[in-house]
């Protein structure tokens, strides 16, 4: 698997880089919306390896790697948690930049809806990775964003729902339960991905 | 023991069926696939490799069953080149090197590094800018930098001039002078094969036509000249396919069941493909 993280990191390295540079920037704007985009940007860039490896036709030279089907999945997973996780420690920064510089309270709010952000961001992944692995990134990409904008539509239904009820918000549980969610739905999507890849 | 078995396997497609197909390539040989366009050679590769599934049939590469958990680890002992090398264009020599090295187990990155100066091939260049050639080479050089057993070449040559041709051809010959060793090559340039194979196989739309020993093969085709006169002396069993002329017709023949009296040329195995599809098409 490191193998092929490898090779999608160095497929990738132009962009990612520049993303990664901008990504600094934009969380030193002190912007919630920047930095709900910077993570969910951050989750799709397993796609665009997908994307690169569809154009080489990378598939036909992997099955003849001694790799498992879980692992060569498992790989664009791995990516796209650690491309978060590099994201939410960017995020984290300028968030932390804010308060010293700005003298901006760090409010449990704001983390909370930053995690929020990154599970959402980890949960669109999850329904999206298996739809790819089984009707290719280009067609995958359309269904994505017809995701996404429902996703949007309801995450704005919810969180005006939940500032109203901000006061009574139980902060940690409602963090687990997200967390909770998002791992179920990443090991189910990981299974289906499996099934999912390269069934001629 | 043999290096691969295929044992009556059969995939079928809407447009195309590669049907109970059955060789076997003993262990220290090099076995050549060929077979035209789109004869199946490729299907049957990927076959090999467990890369789509097959419908029925028994695959066995190094003794153990393509679809069982271990054959991962077999992979380990299989040098592949495909028809192209598919590398992700930003992608060099150094990267992939890399990349390959936490992958194999049983990487050599020494190896890798001297075949990347034996074919002259930066480790630096973006894989976009190499050449057909060099990306051949390159992928030559991964598939014999993990210590293989068994080579499987899928068109390794096709596309490639004839020195760099020949250059890699001496390599795959090379890797069988150790006895355990084996190739399967597929091909359809079959004075390639003709140099180096022991054995070969004949795919013709789907269906395999022969996999029978090289020298066996030269030994027992030939081809005949005659005119429609003399035809008739000929006897009918030795006859397998022909060939007619403007001005003679040609016979592809065995030669056992002709007497000496005739005139028999050795039968190339582009001669015997071309009769053997021609008598398919009749």
């Amino acid at each position: 698997m490191k193998g092929l993280l490898i090779k999608d990191i160095c497929s990738m390295m132009k962009q990612t880089k520049y993303f990664f540079v901008l990504a600094v920037v934009m969380a030193f704007m002190q912007n919630d919306f920047l930095f709900s985009y910077i993570i969910v940007y951050a989750a799709s860039l397993p796609i665009t390896a997908l994307a690169y490896d569809e154009r080489a036709k990378w598939g036909r030279m992997e099955e003849t790697l001694p790799l498992t089907r879980a692992q060569i999945i498992g790989s664009k997973y791995m990516m796209g948690y650690i491309t978060v996780a590099v994201s939410l420690a960017i995020v984290f920064c300028g968030r932390l930049y804010g308060a010293m510089a700005y003298a901006r309270p760090i409010r449990m709010e704001n983390m909370f809806s930053i995690v929020i952000t990154a599970c959402i961001a980890l949960a669109v992944q999850a329904v999206n990775l298996p739809l790819m692995f089984w009707i290719g990134v280009e067609r995958g990409r359309l269904l994505l964003i017809l995701i996404i904008v429902s996703a949007a539509f309801a995450i704005v239904s919810l969180w005006e729902d939940l500032e109203i009820h901000q006061a009574s918000l139980h902060f940690p549980l409602v963090l687990a339960a997200a967390a909770g969610i998002t791992a179920v739905l990443n090991i189910l999507s990981f299974q289906i991905s499996k099934r999912m890849y390269h069934c001629e | 023991m043999n290096a691969i078995e295929m044992k009556h396997v059969t995939k079928s497609y809407p447009a195309f069926t590669l049907s109970d197909v059955s060789l076997s390539l003993p262990s220290g040989c090099i076995l050549g696939l060929v077979g035209e366009n789109g004869a199946g050679k490729s299907t049957a590769i990927r076959l090999l490799l467990n890369g789509i599934a097959r419908d029925s049939g028994e695959i066995t590469i190094l003794g153990r069953d393509n679809r069982s958990k271990e054959f991962v680890q077999t992979k380990e002992e299989i040098g592949i080149v495909l028809d192209e090398a598919y590398y992700p264009e930003v992608l060099s020599a150094g990267t992939v090197g890399k990349m390959m090295q936490h992958t194999y187990k049983s990487w050599q990155q020494d190896t890798f590094v001297k075949f990347l100066d034996r074919f002259s091939l930066s480790d630096k260049k973006q894989f976009k800018e190499y050449s057909r050639g060099m990306k051949m080479k390159l992928s030559i050089a991964v598939a014999l930098s993990h210590q293989p057993r068994l080579l499987i070449l899928d068109e390794a040559t096709s596309g490639l001039d004839p020195i760099v041709r020949d250059e890699i051809l001496e390599i795959f010959n090379d890797f069988t002078r150790q006895e355990d060793h084996s190739v399967l090559i597929s091909s359809h340039i079959t004075s390639d094969l003709e140099k180096i194979s022991d054995y070969i196989a004949f795919l013709h739309q789907g269906r395999l036509l022969f996999c029978e020993e090289k020298d066996r093969l030269m030994e027992e085709y030939g081809i005949l000249q005659t005119t429609v006169k003399s035809l008739s002396e000929v006897p009918p069993d030795a006859i397998i396919a022909r060939r007619e002329g403007k001005y003679a017709t040609e016979l592809l023949v065995k030669r056992a069941l002709l007497s000496e009296a005739f005139d028999v040329e050795r039968a190339g195995i582009e001669d015997i493909m071309l009769f053997l599809v021609k008598k398919e098409e009749v």
